[in-house]
């Protein structure tokens, strides 16, 4: 229930975490905006190829990105799923790994429209 | 002064190097536990403060703490770990392994100000220290020291020095310390002194 309330993207807090420098939130934006869709492809490849130890460390690096951007609902699901993969549960990481996709379908575009 | 930055997120290590930029550390990043220690060991003689990702390729930050302090147990060093909020329960493991303090990812820009200036204040002191002990060891090379057994004459009171001769204490103590004589005559000294001249006086000349 909480999660439906949570914003997808916290500007507020995001301009708090990059003390009001605007160079310096555009610049992580197109960062995050650019590793976020490769790191989703490379989840998708090693979870394919049961390589669980790669899974950890992509959504281990996506979490902690989110984590910055202030993209809490992203966060969580990949925190989900590093756990998922951690544990050895490849068919929960699969589930998680669609939850973290349609997350991240929601985030990308307000970040475009933050740095448009 | 100095910070090292070591995490292979590249959006966590240029939020915080940009912050701490504009409090005007000179920063350096890095994004590999490997080359963090090796630059950690190339400014040994810097005082350097080191923010280190725990989950890092090819060599953790944990273990990054542990090797600086074995292989440099005595340079000036703080160490920080970064931990995400899921990574907490490690953080007794963090400081046993050498590190200083943590932070919690994503950082609070307050809570990191507060715990660099904690790391700051550190380094300044040992540095200070450290320049104190140096300056106590020059102060100490220059001390002349009086000790050993010293051969010395019961009655002249002489003393024979390293070269064999005998010299006057004084001398002996005046080449070996900082110390400085005034000359004078003790009360005891005085009246033997007086009695001796009185003697001399009323002892009828010639023979």
């Amino acid at each position: 229930m909480t999660a439906d309330l949570t914003p997808i993207l916290d500007v507020a807090a995001l301009e708090r975490q990059t003390g009001g420098d605007v160079g310096l939130r555009r610049e992580i934006v197109q960062m995050f905006l650019e590793d976020c869709p490769q790191r989703i492809d490379a989840i998708g490849v090693a979870l394919a190829q049961g390589d669980l130890t790669e899974v950890v460390s992509s959504s281990h690096a996506l979490k902690g990105s989110a984590a910055y951007m202030k993209a809490s609902i992203v966060r969580e699901r990949a925190a989900d799923l590093e756990t998922a993969a951690r544990e050895g549960r490849p068919a929960d990481a699969a589930a998680r790994l669609d939850e973290l996709r349609a997350a991240v379908g929601r985030l990308l575009p307000e970040l475009e429209k933050l740095i448009a | 002064m100095k910070v090292l930055i070591a995490d292979d997120d590249r959006v966590a290590a240029t939020v915080l190097a940009q912050t701490l930029r504009q409090w005007e550390f000179d920063v350096t990043v890095t994004s590999d536990g490997v080359e963090a220690f090796e630059q950690l060991r190339s400014a040994a003689a810097t005082p350097t403060l080191a923010i280190l990702d725990w989950m890092m390729p090819r060599l953790e930050g944990a273990e990054v703490c542990r090797r600086i302090r074995r292989e440099l147990p005595l340079a000036h060093m703080y160490l920080m770990l970064l931990t995400s909020l899921e990574g907490r329960d490690r953080i007794v493991a963090g400081l046993e392994a050498g590190a200083d303090d943590y932070l919690v990812k994503p950082f609070d820009p307050g809570e990191l100000r507060a715990r660099v200036n904690v790391g700051v204040r550190v380094l300044t002191l040992q540095e200070r220290l450290a320049e104190r002990v140096n300056e106590l060891e020059e102060a100490l090379a220059n001390v002349k020291q009086l000790r050993g057994l010293l051969p010395i004459c019961s009655y002249c009171k002489r003393i024979r020095a390293d070269d064999q001769y005998w010299i006057q204490v004084e001398s002996y103590i005046a080449e070996r310390s900082d110390a400085q004589f005034s000359h004078g005559i003790c009360p005891p000294c005085a009246s033997e002194l007086e009695r001796d001249i009185e003697r001399r006086r009323t002892k009828p000349s010639g023979g």
